[in-house]
């Protein structure tokens, strides 16, 4: 799942922004940023390394780097790597991170 | 008991006691630390549990987030999570006290067990649990220590009572011959003493030569100090059985007729005699203040120089006798009154004078106060 959502970062323009291009494509895709957020959630856990290790993806953004669904992966791959900036890869990261994030939403 | 008995227990029951409450303390510990552990094991079990069904119900939480916020909760205990990098994720603990190195941990309520998470749950790395301390475990543990102690100690003492009994029986043994021995000595020397004594008064020394007289003198005077040490003896031995026949006299009378009994020794070792006697009426047996003047005068004496001085002053209700002799040790003049204790051996006796004077002392409440000084002399005063 983080694969896709790399995958579907990977044509976002310099000026990438969170919205229009990660939510509508991974929407379009039928990919859901949710479920790839609880997925790499689970296997990177706190903040700082879930945004290395999905920033690490990104940029190299192979098979077994990936930690969701084999088939899922094998879907969209071969992947080519983000091109874009990355202090806008990290800016879109940390939109991703706050508008997903466990901490703070419990009750 | 003699003091050298009770000193003898004393110092017994003292390191017997110090290796009792060890051993004491060292079993207390070894069983509240085996017990505690036991303690810690049986949280330890039941922490586990419900670590257990916390994961999975955070594992479900995970799957069903953000439908469902509500953090899982138990009756049974409080919970916590914490990401890889120690941020609180949420928490249902009233302990703050959080601490990343300890499996199992208590603070002043509460227990606390913590695991790592395999799967990072809703981000989780660390979940804590959190139980109230049952303080009657341990309430229960120390009132095991407290009653087993008491119950040890109580024993060991009864153990240690016999135990002493039979330390000191070799040395009781001793000093009952040696009173036994003094005893039948005592009761065999008086009719010759007496017989002694009777035929040298009878004796006409007018009749003697000078030579004849000075031989006389010698005999007298070692009679004397027989019937001295006679009397001493007899004291000691009936201990417990002298009674005691107060009547008022003149304590300078009767010092006066001892220096005379004394006479032909202080002249055999041309002592001088100073007297500055007040006349003073005390109410007390005569024979037993007789036998506390007889022992200082003879001491006196005994350790006196050749042409020593012996000053004896009754004075504001204080009988003084002051000599110009060897003196007594600085560390032995707390054991002076002691039965059987003697620090000279050049001159002879059984060590017994002082302690027929501190019991005839105790038995009128009077003070004593000693001072000595090595090759000066020693200076006695009982003070009424």
């Amino acid at each position: 799942m983080v694969k896709i959502v790399i995958a579907l970062l990977l044509t976002v323009s310099l000026n990438a922004n969170f919205k229009k291009d990660c939510v509508a494509c991974h929407k379009s895709k039928g990919v859901s940023l949710r479920k790839a957020f609880m997925d790499a959630l689970l296997v990177y856990g706190g903040k700082k390394n879930f945004k290395t290790a999905l920033f690490y993806y990104c940029k190299n953004p192979v098979i077994f780097n990936s930690v969701m669904d084999e088939d899922l992966v094998k879907k969209y791959t071969p992947l080519k790597p983000i091109t874009i900036d990355d202090d806008e890869l990290k800016k879109l990261l940390d939109e991703y991170w706050e508008k997903f994030k466990v901490i703070g939403n419990l009750k | 008991m003699l003091n050298s008995e009770k000193k003898t227990l004393r110092r017994f029951f003292a390191i017997y006691t110090i290796l009792v409450i060890t051993l004491i303390i060292a079993v207390s510990m070894i069983y509240y630390k085996s017990s505690s552990e036991r303690m810690k094991l049986e949280y330890k079990t039941l922490m586990q549990d419900f670590a257990i069904l916390q994961t999975k119900r955070l594992k479900w939480l995970h799957n069903h987030f953000p439908r469902y916020k509500k953090y899982p909760r138990d009756d049974r205990y409080n919970s916590a999570i914490y990401d890889l990098e120690y941020n609180e994720i949420f928490s249902t603990m009233k302990s703050r006290d959080i601490n990343f190195n300890k499996n199992l941990y208590f603070t002043k309520n509460y227990v606390i067990y913590f695991t790592i998470l395999s799967d990072y749950y809703l981000g989780a790395k660390y979940l804590f649990i959190e139980i109230p301390k049952n303080s009657a475990l341990i309430d229960m543990i120390y009132k095991k220590i407290a009653i087993f102690s008491a119950m040890a100690l109580f024993v060991f003492l009864i153990i240690g009572y016999f135990l002493a009994k039979l330390f000191i029986k070799p040395m009781r043994e001793s000093i009952k011959l040696l009173d036994n021995f003094i005893k039948d000595t005592t009761h065999e020397i008086n009719t010759p003493i007496s017989i002694i004594n009777t035929n040298i008064e009878m004796l006409d020394s007018s009749k003697f030569t000078k030579r004849e007289n000075r031989i006389l003198n010698r005999v007298k005077i070692a009679s004397r100090t027989l019937e001295t040490i006679y009397k001493d003896l007899k004291f000691t031995t009936l201990e417990n059985g002298n009674v005691v026949k107060n009547v008022k006299f003149n304590l300078k009378d009767l010092l006066l007729e001892r220096v005379e009994y004394f006479s032909l020794l202080i002249e055999s070792k041309k002592i001088k005699i100073v007297l500055n006697l007040d006349d003073f009426y005390i109410e007390a047996d005569s024979n037993l203040i007789s036998r506390l003047v007889d022992n200082l005068i003879s001491n006196a004496i005994k350790y006196n120089k050749i042409n020593g001085e012996i000053n004896i002053t009754i004075k504001d209700k204080k009988l003084v006798i002051k000599d110009s002799g060897i003196g007594i040790k600085k560390e032995n003049l707390d054991k002076i009154f002691k039965r059987y204790s003697r620090f000279n051996s050049s001159e002879g006796g059984f060590g017994i004078g002082l302690n027929i004077v501190k019991q005839i002392i105790d038995i009128y409440n009077l003070k004593v106060d000693i001072k000595s000084e090595e090759n000066v002399g020693t200076e006695v005063t009982i003070i009424w």
